[in-house]
């Protein structure tokens, strides 16, 4: 026993030796300071670094193990070299299939050679890990180095800096060179000038190239009544009714914010700060907009997938609606976490956690953020399982993935936006966020939710009518909000920044001088607000007074809303009324 | 600031020339845009029916082969006249796969709609409207604040022109009205 034991611990001081041998070059090449080293923040010499890294020390491993084998040999154990290998290879990876037993005289050789592998893989796992921190340490350095460098550097014997701010900082002096004005202005022209060509070439030209004169298709819808329904199709009218509730709520809170930029001292003779403060209102109408257009896009989701797969697999429905119960938890939750938060009932650490976070505009809690984008996974889930049947037949490149990638990237792009959607400045941004949030995303959701009500509402509650007065009440009470206030207000506010700084173009008083402009957007957002009323209206009804639909396991795999028509010159001849 | 004023008689206030050049910049743009909507609809009508040529008088369609699309039918509901060519010529045309998926012969639609009457030419209508009516707010926002210094005059004129381009906005919305 004592003679195994001195065998094991020579062993491991010999298989040290061979470790150290790749340690040793690794380290070396980790700590070059050559600017070409493997270790520069580049991709491809850091891949390299990484795959000589492993094959070494698999090659170090490889000669342990042979030389554990070798002893075998010699201890008389094996006859041929191969079995002893297999059998040292067992022991060093510590696999223990116990097929082969060494004879009693030899036997703690077996487990010394598998304290000797675990030692020997730590210290392999050990390099490898400090290579990939080193490779960090290099990038996060060279990140700090070159924003140091690029953000202010005294450029020796010229009158400029490396830098180009505008407005420039003093304490840098770094001011506009003749030649960067000249560039900005010419690569400008370019950029749009260029734009315009390839616009106008394609205009004129587009005609040449692909479709043309070729007959158009004509569809016809089938009667909304006629379309069947599969139980999550079925539980989308819930979310739609959430949608239009939520959007409701959000419209009245953007008017409250208005109204404290017109008026700040009370809302109609009553107080409404003490209830709903500015930040309140101004963030929950903010927030509520995501949630709006998230909640819509979901249920557009699932509302879709089955129409592109042609059926449903089962549980979908009930899947469906522990996603909307988990997305009302999240809503409620974390808008009623802020109005703790900015009411002061809840502080400490609990505060980031379950109330605000202390950003600006998009504050709620961290906790909160985290189950939205599990929801947001959930709701991948339910898309991929109404898809798969589908996905499977095609090509990666069709629709129906294209669907699935887009999907796919809803959950993620949240994840980013996360980051970055905290800081805003004037009534520009506002003015951005209004026109591409509400004219775009909020358009593009109440879109998918008129879409799925035609067939989720009973044909005689449907109103061509109320829809679209929504949409004119809609459309015109934005571009009133956009081109009348939001706009010139904030390019009046970015001349007061550049002519009295920034904070006095975000303080109460510059809004003290300019209400006016304030009271009078008044018209177009009441009519915006009015608009969002026939939906609240019709989703509720498609709650209240579902559509008595047979329940669909399959829909016809072709498409089960429209087919393609040829006109029938019986049913309206030829020199009709026009 | 007072005595570039007097001597030029023209504002030297920086709100009053944004306000101008916003003013231009919301009615032009709204005549711009509809000007653009509505080249783009006449474009996309003619490239429906590109290498077919209409006989206004006899009221129908030639094919590029020289076969005649005569009138088949006009549909009152959407608003389109319906053209349609001998299935038996289209059946031996040669061109036939690039021409019509079907076998009832090529159909072309034209539509009888003028681009105000559809519904993204009333969409941009009322656009071009509500663009006019901010422009005018905004100018008598402008003449409530600076009323009386020099430039009201400049405010004045922006002000009767945007209220001008407005009412014509109201006045050929109300026509379309009429004529429904």
């Amino acid at each position: 026993m004592i003679l195994s034991l001195a065998l094991g611990l020579g062993m491991l001081v010999l298989t040290l030796c061979v470790q150290a041998v790749p340690t040793a070059i690794l380290i070396r090449i980790a700590t070059s300071k050559h600017p070409r080293s493997l270790t520069r923040p580049s991709f491809w010499p850091n891949f390299v670094l990484f795959q000589m890294a492993a094959v070494f020390l698999a090659l170090a491993h490889l000669v342990d193990i042979a030389l554990w084998a070798l002893l075998y040999c010699l201890c008389g154990e094996f006859a041929e070299f191969e079995g002893a290998y297999y059998h040292s290879a067992v022991n060093f990876s510590s696999l223990g299939y116990g097929d082969i037993v060494m004879s009693v005289r030899w036997r703690l050789l077996g487990p010394l050679e598998a304290m000797n592998g675990i030692v020997m893989f730590g210290l392999s796992t050990a390099l490898m890990f400090a290579l990939m921190t080193r490779l960090i340490e290099r990038r996060i350095t060279a990140f700090i180095a070159w924003t140091a460098w690029t953000a202010s550097a005294r450029r020796p014997g010229f009158a400029y800096s490396y830098t180009n701010n505008w407005p420039p900082e003093p304490l840098v002096d770094n001011h506009l060179t003749e030649e960067a004005v000249i560039w900005s202005v010419l690569s400008l022209i370019a950029l749009l000038g260029g734009t315009g060509l390839v616009l106008a070439a394609y205009g004129r030209y587009s005609g040449l190239i692909g479709w043309h004169g070729m007959e158009e298709r004509r569809l016809r819808f089938v009667a909304p009544d006629q379309v069947p329904l599969t139980p999550a199709q079925r539980s989308t009218a819930w979310y739609f009714f959430v949608v239009a509730a939520l959007f409701l709520v959000q419209t009245l809170l953007g008017g409250a914010t208005a109204h404290y930029h017109a008026d700040d001292g009370s809302f109609f003779g009553f107080d409404l700060a003490q209830v709903l403060p500015y930040n309140l209102t101004r963030t929950w109408h903010l927030q509520l907009a995501l949630f709006v257009i998230s909640a819509a896009f979901l249920a557009g989701g699932i509302f879709l997938a089955p129409l592109a797969a042609g059926r449903e697999p089962r549980g979908q429905g009930v899947l469906s609606y522990v996603l909307l119960g988990a997305l009302v938890v999240v809503v409620v939750g974390s808008l009623l976490g802020e109005a703790a938060s900015y009411h002061g009932m809840l502080q400490g650490d609990n505060r980031p956690l379950f109330g605000a976070q202390g950003w600006e505009y998009l504050d709620l809690g961290r906790f909160w953020q985290v189950l939205l984008v599990g929801g947001m996974l959930l709701w991948l889930v339910i898309v991929y399982r109404g898809l798969r049947s589908r996905l499977a037949n095609e090509s990666f490149g069709n629709l129906p993935y294209l669907f699935f990638y887009s999907a796919l990237s809803i959950p993620l792009f949240y994840a980013v936006g996360l980051a970055c959607r905290y800081e805003i400045g004037t009534q520009l941004t506002a003015n951005h966020g209004h026109a591409s949030f509400a004219g775009v995303y909020i358009m593009l959701a109440l879109a998918l939710l008129v879409f799925a009500l035609r067939y989720l509402i009973r044909p005689e509650d449907w109103n061509d009518r109320m829809v679209g007065f929504s949409f004119w009440a809609l459309n015109l009470g934005l571009a009133w909000m956009v081109f009348f206030n939001l706009f010139p207000l904030g390019v009046l506010q970015l001349g007061d920044s550049v002519a009295n700084g920034y904070w006095h173009a975000r303080s109460i008083e510059f809004f003290r001088g300019h209400t006016l402009i304030e009271w009078l957007r008044l018209p177009g957002d009441i009519l915006f607000i009015a608009g969002v009323l026939p939906i609240v209206y019709l989703t509720a009804k498609a709650v209240w007074r579902p559509r008595p639909t047979p329940v669909a396991e399959a829909l016809s795999l072709e498409s089960p809303l429209f087919r393609e028509v040829l006109p029938d010159a019986a049913a309206v001849p030829a020199g009709g009324t026009p | 600031v007072n005595e570039l004023e007097r001597l030029t008689g023209l504002p030297a206030d920086l709100e009053v020339w944004l306000l101008l050049g916003y003013a231009i910049m919301v009615l032009a743009g709204a005549r711009l845009t509809e000007a653009l909507a509505r080249t783009h609809f006449r474009r996309a009508r003619r490239s429906a029916e590109h290498g077919f040529r209409y006989d206004v008088d006899a009221d129908h369609y030639h094919c590029p082969h020289g076969e005649r699309l005569s009138l088949h039918m006009i549909d009152s509901v959407e608003r389109v006249a319906v053209y349609r060519a001998p299935a038996s010529s289209c059946a031996d045309c040669p061109s036939k796969a690039a021409c019509t998926p079907h076998e009832e012969g090529r159909h072309i639609y034209r539509p009888l709609a003028e681009w105000a009457e559809t519904d993204v030419g009333r969409f941009h209508q009322w656009l071009s409207l509500v663009m006019a009516g901010s422009a005018t707010a905004l100018s008598l926002v402008a003449l409530v604040r600076w009323a009386g210094r020099p430039g009201t005059g400049l405010l004045v004129l922006v002000f009767v022109v945007s209220l001008g381009v407005g009412w014509r906005d109201v006045r050929r919305l109300c026509a379309r009205g009429e004529d429904d």
